[in-house]
Order: C-alpha cells, then structure tokens, then sequence
C-alpha cells in the first residue's frame, strides 16, 4: 500500500526534523499546551499515529494539555481509540459534531489485560509435566482396550443380526482402501524387491554365492517386507484417512447426530472401516507378494543373467508354505491395529481443526510403530515356535 | 449517490443448475441494504460472488467501477482490506482465541503494537457484547450467538468502509439481536459504513435498512419497504406482510 508507506515516511521524517509531527502538532500557549490532530486518524495510519502521540508526549512531558482534534478529516473507531488514549481523564477535547459521534459510539477506553497464568517453578513444572504424560499414556492405553472391547461386543452382537453389518459402507472402504491402492502398493512392492535383489547380488558376489540372492530376495520378501511395506503403506493411506474423515464429522456434530438418533458410531463408522481393511490388507500384501516376485526376477534376469524359468524353478525350490503363512497371518492383525487407532483417534478429535490435523498425524505414527513392534512380536514367537 | 458495487448481468449456480438469472444491484455509498429470500434462493452464492470467492457463469462486479474479475491481485487485496466480511457459520478460525480471531487482520495488516493490537480488539469485542471472559474463549467452547458477535467483530477489525454480514442476527436471542442491530445503525450514523446484510430478521429489516433487494424465481427485485409492500410481484408482497406483521409484533412486545 504506497499511500500508508508515504504516510509514515513523511512522519519519521519530520520527527528527525524536530519539527511538526504530521498527525500530532504540539503548540505551547501561555499556561496550557495545545495538541493540535490533523490529517486521517484511520487503521492504516494507526501506527504512525501511535509513535507521533509518544513522541508529543515525550516533549510535552508532564505539562497540562488540551487537546484540538477538529481538523481532523477523518475518524474511525481506531483513530477514534488512539484520540480517547490521548485525552484520557478530564483532559479539555475540542471536537466538531461528525467527530464527537465516533468517539462516543466507541465504549470506556480500558487497556486489555491478558488472562494471568500462573507460573510454576521449573522443577514443579518439569515434574507435573512427566507426571501429566504418564497419565495420558496410561489413559490412552485404558482407553484404547476400551476401545477394542466395544468394537468387539459391537462385532459379536451384530453376528445375531448380520444385517446390521452395513455392507454397502464395507465395500466402500474396500474399495477406498483396497482397490484405489493397488497402483501405489504395486510399485512399491516392486522397489523394495529390486532393491533388495540388487544389494543382495552386489554383497554376495564377494563370496561368489550370487545364485543365493534369489533366495535372500524371496525369503525376506514373503516372510518379511511384503506384508510390512504394505501395512506401512495402508497406515499412512487409510489409517490417517479414517482418522481424518471420523475427526471432520466429529467436528461437525455428525458423530453426535447419529447418537441422537439411536446408532452407535461404533457400528455406523468404526465397525464397517474395521472390517473392511482386515480384508483388505491380506488380499493386498498376497498381491505385493506376487508383484514383489516378479520386480525380483526382473532384477535377476537383468543383474545376475538370470533367465525367467530359471527364476521360478529357483522360487519354488526355496519359497515353502510355511514362509508365505507365516507373512499372511500378519496381515489382518496388521490391519486391525492401523483400523483401530487410525478410528480411535478420529473419535477423540474436539474443538478445532488443529486437532484433526494432530490427531490424523498420530494415527500415523502409532498405527506404523505398532506394525514395526507386532512385526518384532511375531518375529519372537515365531523363533520360540521355530517356525 | 456513488455507486460501491455494481452487479451486472450476474448468473449464478452449480454444475448446470442455476440459482440467480440475469441479477442486477447496485450498493450504494452510506446505505444498508437487505439480501433477502426464501431458503436455497442463492442469497449466500451471490453474496460470494461479489466477494470474488466464486466466479459467476456470466455477467460482471464492478467494484467502484473495476471490474472484481478482471484487477490484479495486488488490487484485489488493497479493495478486499476496505471490507469485512462475517458468513453464516461464523468462519471463525478455530485453532486461535477469539481475540486472536480479531486482532489477526490487524496483525496482518498494520504495524501497530501487539498490545495495542490486542486492546483494540477487546474494544471491537465490547462493541459487539462480549466481554473478556468470551475474548479468551476458543471458537469452539462459544454458543451460536457469541460466534456470530465474534465474527460480526471480527468483520470491523480493519475499519472496514463496506460490511458483508451474512445473517449475523439468526440464532441470538432478541435482545443480543436488537443490539446487533443498533450496533449497524450507529455504525452508519457515526462512520458511515455501507452495509450489505443477507437476512430473515423482520427488525433488521425494517428498523436498519433503507433498501431491500428480494430473489424470487431467480431473478431480484429491490426497492424500499414500502414497495416491496406494493409490489405487484403476489410473492414479494406475502413475505413482505410476514415481514411487517412481525416487526409491528416485536415492536409492541
């Protein structure tokens, strides 16, 4: 706004002068010093306005004033704010008709006072702080088993009457989170295996056991990094998109409404996502499975001159049921840990739209950790049970 | 009188349907004028439409005798600073304290001191009846009415010379509603503010506004009360005579 920047150019500049402020003009009389305003006491000139009256201020310093404001051109409730700032008290104020009527219509000039909050010592506030958080991790923990068990009693009551199941709502998420993700869970699939396949090659041609990296590549594929890179994938996907969705309609009183109305969001919202992504996410890490097997022989035929037949026999021989059971069972508790708090957390969002976005953020993050430690869970049993 | 916006041929609507055909209305300097109309008759989408947010299927806006569509950006900012703006649901942003919610177009847009900043704003605050307790508030914890005061304050941050207020009485009580209708009077008399209010308010009509604008079957009529009283349209005077029969209610209660 070039207007505004000239304004307060013209006033600093007469304020190095010495001479005349532009808004405010000091003129000692006698007995009494007269400010006299001028010029446009509005929001875009407010600031220059304000140091103009501090530094009137500072010459006049203490001395007894009065105050003439009628040649100002125009007010408005800001510049009408400052001039009430100025003639606070029963300082003498000669105004004209238009300019009375703003200043009136403005309430008592009072300064706004923050709220006070009180300050604990550090030590206190370290303390209560590690004790606040120990409590809302345990609470979060009592509240997400809480959780599950509604879901479950939701799930059992409903077997009663499997109408109440909503199929048109499950088949909706299986194809928001199912099929809308098979290109990018595809490609990924594909990546991880080349990049495997090819660290794999490189390492275990020191040894000249290049012929091994196919079995590296399947066996960490199956057992492993299928099921994990799409139950990471599915977690940022759909576990923040649940949290995100439920978290919006939470805002909007929808979750509400549908209390009112006798449904249980639990049924209505929580159940059919639930549902949905355990079916899902098997059906799509069998398909990073098989995707994954073929970027691998892709990588075999290009690196180690490896033909494609030559491959699959290859596969066969070392690829056992056992190993591809052992990733697919994952996949539904996968699933159902990423449904669970990507909906938990969509129902705990209130208040403001900050919320949803922390809330959409921390399913997320414990939806993928709690994939990586059921991951390690498995892992430990498996070994235990020398599967 | 001199002619703030001028709405040209304005067509409006969604995908093929259309809610205002043809529209023509002029708001002039110092003038409050009522946006009224059934339910679903396109109030709010004409009211977006000069506001520049969505761009209407034909015809122009002419804001001071430019062309809303056709200025720069940098135009388009400088004009959008001389109006404030409340819609219906409040917009208040719900992350910041409905001081906050305030004082951030002065935080934006003037350097003033953050304190003054923040006494100015409780000052809108107070002119639009809410006290400090309210100020510390997050939009959230707010009731109905204390969110459109909030928004309608929000909307006078800049000192705005053009008001839009999109039904900023509905959901208040009488009182807080009459108040916020004596707050636009005196925001007329003492700062000469045009005003622009979508409405079902019978006392906002009758007791703030000079002129009316009414969509009806797509297309507006305006005119003072009294013409819309006579009006030879059977549809303008039916919602005219409710319009009446309760302002005269009110007036009497």
């Amino acid at each position: 706004m070039p207007e505004r920047r000239s304004n307060e150019a013209r006033s600093t500049m007469t304020r190095q002068d010495g001479a005349s402020l532009r808004f405010v003009e000091v003129k000692p009389d006698r007995d009494k010093i007269h400010l006299v305003l001028d010029g446009e006491w509005t929001i875009e000139n407010a600031a220059a306005i304000e140091r103009d009256i501090d530094e009137a201020m500072r010459r006049i310093n203490g001395h007894p004033f009065d105050v003439v404001g009628d040649g100002i051109d125009k007010l408005d409730t800001s510049g009408a704010f400052l001039l009430k700032k100025l003639a606070k008290g029963d300082t003498q104020t000669h105004l004209a008709e238009k300019q009375r009527t703003v200043l009136e219509f403005l309430p008592d000039y009072s300064e706004y006072t923050p709220p006070k909050q009180e300050k604990q010592p550090v030590a206190v506030s370290v303390l209560s702080g590690v004790g606040e958080r120990t409590y809302v991790g345990l609470d979060f923990l009592w509240e997400i088993f809480e959780f599950i068990g509604r879901i479950a009693l939701c799930f059992f009551s409903n077997l009663a009457h499997p109408s109440r199941f909503r199929l048109p709502s499950i088949v909706r998420h299986i194809q928001e989170t199912g099929i809308n993700a098979l290109p990018i869970i595809g490609l990924l699939a594909v990546l991880i295996t080349m990049v495997i396949t090819y660290q794999g090659a490189m390492q275990l041609r020191m040894f000249g056991a290049d012929v091994f990296t196919i079995d590296l590549t399947v066996i960490s594929l199956l057992r492993e990094l299928g099921v994990l890179v799409t139950a990471i994938m599915v977690a940022g996907r759909s576990g923040s998109a649940f949290a995100a969705e439920i978290g919006v309609m939470q805002l909007r009183e929808e979750v509400s409404a549908l209390r009112t109305i006798g449904l249980s969001p639990i049924e209505v919202l929580v159940l059919p996502r639930v549902i949905a992504l355990v079916i899902v996410l098997p059906l799509l890490a069998f398909l990073a499975d098989l995707i994954g097997l073929a970027g691998g022989g892709l990588m075999s035929l290009s690196l180690l001159d490896i033909s494609f037949t030559q491959y699959l026999s290859r596969v066969e021989d070392v690829a056992t049921p056992t190993m591809f059971f052992v990733g697919m069972i994952k996949a539904p508790v996968f699933a159902f840990a990423i449904a669970v708090i990507g909906c938990y957390q969509g129902m705990k969002v209130s208040g403001s739209a900050e919320s949803v976005g922390r809330r959409t953020t921390l399913a997320v993050v414990q939806g993928i950790f709690v994939v990586i430690m059921v991951d390690g869970i498995f892992s430990i049993v498996f070994q235990k049970a020398e599967i | 009188m001199k002619k703030l916006i001028e709405v040209k041929g304005v067509t409006v609507g969604f995908g093929s349907q259309i809610v205002a055909d043809q529209i023509n209305l002029v708001l002039y300097e110092n003038e409050a004028l009522a946006l009224v109309g059934g339910s679903g008759s396109g109030k709010s989408t004409l009211l977006r439409t000069m506001l520049g947010l969505v761009s209407p299927k034909s015809g122009e806006i002419l804001i001071e005798g430019h062309n809303l569509f056709a200025l720069p950006h940098e135009e388009r900012v400088n004009l959008q600073k001389k109006w404030g703006v409340s819609f219906q649901n409040g917009g208040l942003f719900s992350g910041l304290t409905v001081l906050d919610n305030v004082a951030f177009p002065m935080r934006e847009h003037t350097n003033l001191a953050p304190r003054t900043i923040d006494t100015l704003a409780s000052l809108k605050l107070r002119m639009v009846g809410l006290d400090e307790q309210a100020a510390n508030k997050f939009p959230s914890a707010l009731s109905g009415g204390m969110a459109t005061r909030a928004a309608v304050a929000r909307a006078m941050a800049l000192d705005p010379e053009m008001l839009f207020l999109d039904e900023p009485t509905s959901g208040l009580d009488p009182v807080s509603a009459g108040s916020i209708d004596e707050l636009m009077r005196s925001l007329r008399r003492s700062l000469r503010l045009s005003i622009l209010i979508i409405t079902h308010d019978p006392n906002t009509i009758a007791s703030v506004c000079d002129r009316i604008a009414m969509i009806v079957d797509k297309k507006v009529e305006t005119g003072t009360l009294d013409e819309m009283l006579n009006s030879t349209n059977p549809k303008v005077r039916e919602f005219f005579d409710n319009v009446r029969v309760q302002a005269a209610l009110c007036e009497r209660g």
